[in-house]
Order: structure tokens, then C-alpha cells, then sequence
């Protein structure tokens, strides 16, 4: 099972993904019977996981940024691996049958999904009852008066989100997109 | 499916394996054992299946990828989803039951097996029975468990547990 390219999606668009350490993205794990498989087998053994194509396979299975967020965190490999693009875009477009191809485009443009889930869609999510949440919510978007907050007392189980959230996020996106623009422009 | 009334290789089949329905073939793990295996079962790997249509195995199938234990586990999934009176609710349990017993490494042993041979199911449930297991646990315990060094200098190692500062919070510290 190759690694498809990206779910639905057409291939000029995904040509504008930046994929780290994808030189070698579209090999099968293995190739056929190669004289050195013995002795990727017993790497194996020391380590699981090492395959940058598996983990790549395992990784589209992580439906909450904070896992993969985790997982960029282990190594450095796993930092690469992470940090791709479509793995991003999968979580952040889990409500959608489809993800629409001009989202796509137009949050790649603005600075990509991890970027719209780390500063934007996660403060929209997270439980709410960590006391520490209001400071972070506030920088995010100072001048909003906390709109999008979840209702005190709401219970702590995990948030619930949909296409509603995802549309707010890309619009905190660009607008902060279009601003560090024009402060960029008046220096 | 596997054409049906390719030369019947019965002759050619070691002896001593049992051999249930007339139609069976032998796949050959990399530290050479030797399994038999329906072709209906086998057929659910698209992978094998090529490898059937393409007449290429004359009844023996080498996986060099595969080892004797993972080719076991993969053959029980292949049997028990290749079984005719099988309905989705038993497949599902099965399944369930199956993976459960795993161990992480024999986790990823098997992935690595149901991507080679092609697979999807098996392959999708072993994938998502990992990150399961990911979810809610420390940057530490996933490098234990999948017996990882982390060979970030001390800068990036802060550097990036700064830029996802955010996933920490509110995340029950796990001690394993």
C-alpha cells in the first residue's frame, strides 16, 4: 500500500505542500526482495516504528493535534514526520466529507494547518477548566473579548468542534496574516 | 479473485501440510517456515494476490519481508475474514480480540506485514490501535515504548517543547 499523496485531493495543489524529508516519500516501505532485509528486520527489533513511511501511515490514524504535537516532540525523525502538512490538514478538516480544495489553498497561503491549529484552533478547544487558559486566549486575540469561550462550569470532557470553529480559526488566520503584512509594509 | 482452475498444484504442496480445500498455497516466511493457506484467504492480501495471478509462486509464495511469527498472526486474520459464515459483528469482535493481546513491537510487526502484503483492514486497525495507545501519554513514554532516542541537541529539545507548549496543558502526567 503506497502512501497516497493526498486524500481527494488533486495533485497541483498538493504540489504546494512543503514536505520535510519527502525525498523519499514515495518508495514503498519495502521494497521487494532486497539482499539488505535481513538486516533492516533486526533493526527492527531494537527499535519499532523507525520506518519514516510507516510512521508517516501511523500518523494519519491521530485525530487530535495534541497527540501529533506529542509525537513531533520524540526525535527528530519524528519531528519531520510530524510536522507534514497533510497531517495537519486531516485534523483540522475531520468534519468535513471533503476537505474543500480552496481551504486548502487558501490555508497554505496564510501559513499552513499546523500553524491554524497550534494559534487559533486549539485555544478554541481546549478543556476548560485549566485555570491558565485565559491568558493564552487573550494574546491570541487580544482585542476579541474572549467571544469563542467555552461557558464556565462547561464539564471538562473534550471539547467539541466542527466546520463553525475551523471557518472562525482561518479568519483569525488571515486577519493576523494580513496585519503582520501591513505592520511589515509601514516599516 | 484468484482464477479459479489454474493448474491444481497438489502434487507440487509439501506433504505433511493439512490441506483443507483442494485450492491452497504455501507462503514461506523470511526464516523459512512454511504456512498453508486457503487461496479465498490469501486473496484478501492484494499483494499475494498479484502474486497468484501472475502464476509467479508455482504453489510456494516466499514473503523475505515477513517472519514466521507475524505470518502466523497475518494468516489467522486472513482465515478468520476469509471464513463464509463469518458475519461483520464476528469479524469485528475477532479483531478486536486479536490486536488487544499485542504487544507494541508485535504492533508494528504486523503493520509493517499488512502494508507489505497489502492488507488495508489489517493494516488501518493496527495503525489506529497504535496512536490509541499514544493518545494521553508523555513524549517519554512514547520514546520507551517504541525504544526511541531522542537525539535533539538540548536547544532543540526545548525549542520544540516551547513551540508545543500548548499540548502540555491540562495533560494528566502519566507516570507509564
Amino acid at each position: 500500500m503506497k502512501r497516497p499523496l493526498v486524500d481527494g485531493g488533486s495533485d497541483t495543489v498538493a504540489a504546494g505542500y512543503t514536505h520535510p524529508g519527502n525525498n523519499d516519500a514515495n518508495k514503498k516501505i519495502k521494497p521487494e526482495g532486497k539482499e539488505d532485509d535481513l538486516e533492516e528486520m533486526s533493526k527492527e527489533a531494537e527499535a519499532v516504528l523507525l520506518d519514516e513511511n510507516l510512521l508517516y501511515e501511523v500518523l494519519r490514524h491521530v485525530d487530535d493535534g495534541r497527540t501529533l504535537a506529542k509525537a513531533a516532540c520524540v526525535s527528530r525523525q519524528w519531528k519531520l514526520t510530524a510536522h507534514d502538512e497533510r497531517l495537519w490538514e486531516l485534523i483540522c478538516t475531520k468534519h468535513y466529507h471533503r476537505s474543500p480544495i480552496q481551504l486548502r489553498a487558501v490555508v497554505l497561503a496564510l501559513g499552513g494547518f499546523r500553524r491554524l491549529y497550534s494559534s487559533h484552533l486549539w485555544p478554541l478547544l481546549k478543556p476548560t477548566s485549566s485555570t491558565s487558559s485565559a491568558p493564552a486566549a487573550v494574546s491570541t486575540w487580544p482585542c476579541l473579548p474572549l467571544a469563542p469561550a467555552p461557558p464556565p462550569g462547561a464539564p471538562r470532557s473534550k471539547a467539541r468542534w466542527g466546520k463553525d470553529e475551523v471557518n472562525l480559526s482561518l479568519s483569525l488566520l488571515s486577519i493576523k496574516y494580513f496585519e503582520k503584512m501591513s505592520s511589515n509594509r509601514s516599516k | 479473485m484468484a482464477p479459479k482452475n489454474k493448474n491444481p498444484n497438489g502434487e507440487n504442496v509439501v506433504p505433511e501440510v493439512q490441506q483443507k480445500k483442494t485450492q491452497a498455497l504455501i507462503l514461506k516466511s523470511s526464516d523459512g517456515e512454511e504456512f498453508s493457506i486457503s487461496k479465498s484467504a490469501a486473496g484478501l492480501s492484494v499483494a499475494i494476490k498479484n502474486m497468484m495471478e501472475d502464476d509467479c509462486a508455482g504453489g510456494v509464495i516466499p514473503l523475505p519481508l515477513v517472519d514466521g511469527g507475524t505470518l502466523a498472526r497475518v494468516i489467522t486474520y486472513l482465515n478468520k475474514h476469509a471464513e463464509d459464515g463469518a458475519s461483520d459483528e464476528d469479524k469485528r469482535k475477532f479483531d478486536e480480540e486479536f490486536l488487544s493481546g499485542m504487544e507494541v513491537d508485535v504492533l508494528c510487526d504486523v503493520a509493517l506485514a499488512g502494508n507489505y502484503l497489502d492488507i488495508r483492514g489489517l493494516f488501518h486497525d493496527v495503525c489506529q490501535r497504535i496512536v490509541n495507545g499514544m493518545k494521553n501519554k508523555s513524549v517519554e513514554w512514547v520514546r520507551k515504548t517504541f525504544r526511541i532516542e531522542s537525539d535533539f541537541t538540548a536547544e532543540e529539545e526545548e525549542q520544540i517543547k516551547k513551540e508545543y507548549a500548548w499540548a502540555w496543558e491540562g495533560v494528566d502526567s502519566d507516570a507509564d
